[in-house]
């Protein structure tokens, strides 16, 4: 009878409603859909539904056997933590660039937490190694792929603002705190940690994470523009084993939409209007899409090219 | 560019939920740290496990609820 018992707890330890894979994605469900209600519906219910998913969700990372999808499942507390600790400041008291290097800091140290709970090191995370070559043209393809945003995407709100301060503030502010930000946790711990737990699929699965995290920007296209993003600067991060790329081509992207264009536009406001999508017709307007994407694949194969002839030891190595 | 900072802050600096939403991380804050109180208690392999993981949340939120006294304090002496 004792055994019957201790069969019955044993199987109830081991018994989980879903699986550590199902999990994953029934939280990228939830955070789309917490993103949804904050842009569409009610920010404080979508908050509200972070902040129980937070909560909710640590328990389970603890209860979890598996020690990779544990890791993954810590790196995953960092989605619903960006929005909470991204609203919790007054913003009203801070000028948009205080918001942002305010808000990236604590992200910082979450990040660097995590990474120190899971024992992924620097050069795991893709801060160091890569062909150093290879990541400064994958950083300068940023210029182009902020004039392709720029041209096809509506202005985010905040681009008179940044327009307006100090640009070498505005320009340092923009690389260190929101495009290596991003790149160190979607690209450098998110991916690398659900690459191992899930395979291939984790890059796609971090890609789609970085996609619902852009739904408050209340456009399909800046979504879709990011999960081809994600999907673009995952690989390549991949296969080069290093951010560092990824990280000065999404400041200088970011440089490019929130201050460059801005400049350009109010300079020559004939040659940017000319090339705006409402005002161009559609073979016109695709051009610059499709020579991007020419661009981003001579990119990438370039990136290929420089990986393969890294040393076969700093490879194997890799993430 | 795409940010995911700046994303949603830029949506709810449009709206009028700036000073209501900021309660949620508050709370989200307590908690934590009741959490981390109780688990502290605890002798227990788990208990250290979860002690470490709710470390994670905890440091950014405490951080940012330092920052926003700070600033309460600097906009109330001015």
């Amino acid at each position: 009878m004792k055994a019957i018992g201790d069969l019955g707890r044993a199987r109830l330890a081991r018994w989980r409603p879903v699986n550590a894979r199902g999990r994953s994605w029934a939280f990228l469900a939830v955070v789309a859909a917490a993103e949804m209600v904050v842009a569409w519906v009610n920010p404080l219910v979508g908050l509200s539904l972070h902040a129980l998913l937070l909560l909710g969700w640590i328990p389970l990372v603890v209860m979890e056997p598996n020690r990779r999808e544990r890791d993954l499942m810590l790196g995953l507390i960092l989605a619903p933590l960006i929005r909470l600790v991204s609203l919790a400041l007054p913003l009203h008291l801070l000028s948009p660039l205080a918001s942002i290097a305010l808000t990236a800091i604590p992200l910082y140290v979450a990040a660097w937490k995590v990474s120190r709970i899971v024992g992924l090191p620097a050069k795991r995370l893709g801060l160091e190694g890569g062909n150093r070559t290879g990541q400064y043209v994958i950083g300068l393809a940023g210029i182009v792929i902020g004039v392709i945003l720029f041209q096809f995407l509506a202005q985010p709100p905040l681009t008179d603002t940044l327009a307006a301060s100090d640009p070498m503030t505005a320009a340092l502010v923009l690389v260190v705190f929101a495009g290596f930000i991003d790149e160190l946790i979607f690209r450098g711990l998110l991916q690398s940690l659900a690459y191992r737990a899930m395979g291939s699929p984790g890059p796609l699965y971090v890609a789609l994470l970085y996609a619902a995290m852009q739904i408050g920007y209340r456009s399909a296209a800046h979504v879709l523009a990011a999960l081809g993003l994600g999907l673009v600067f995952g690989t390549i991060a991949h296969r080069s084993r290093s951010i560092m790329g990824v990280s000065l081509a999404h400041g200088l992207a970011n440089i490019v939409v929130y201050l460059l264009m801005p400049v350009m536009q109010a300079r020559f406001p004939l040659l940017i209007s000319d090339m705006a999508p409402a005002a161009a017709s559609w073979p016109v307007a695709a051009l610059p899409l499709v020579a991007g994407a020419i661009i981003a694949m001579v990119v990438v194969f370039i990136a290929g090219r420089l990986t393969s002839m890294a040393p076969d030891a700093a490879r194997k190595s890799g993430p | 560019m795409i940010t995911t900072i700046t994303t949603t802050v830029s949506s709810i600096a449009s709206t009028g939920f700036k000073s209501s939403i900021v309660i949620v991380p508050i709370l989200v804050l307590v908690v934590l740290l009741i959490q981390k109180e109780v688990t502290s208690t605890l002798n227990t392999p788990r208990a250290r496990q979860l002690s470490q993981v709710l470390d994670v949340a905890l440091l950014p939120l405490m951080g940012i609820c330092f920052v926003t006294v700070i600033l309460g304090v600097r906009s109330f002496l001015q």
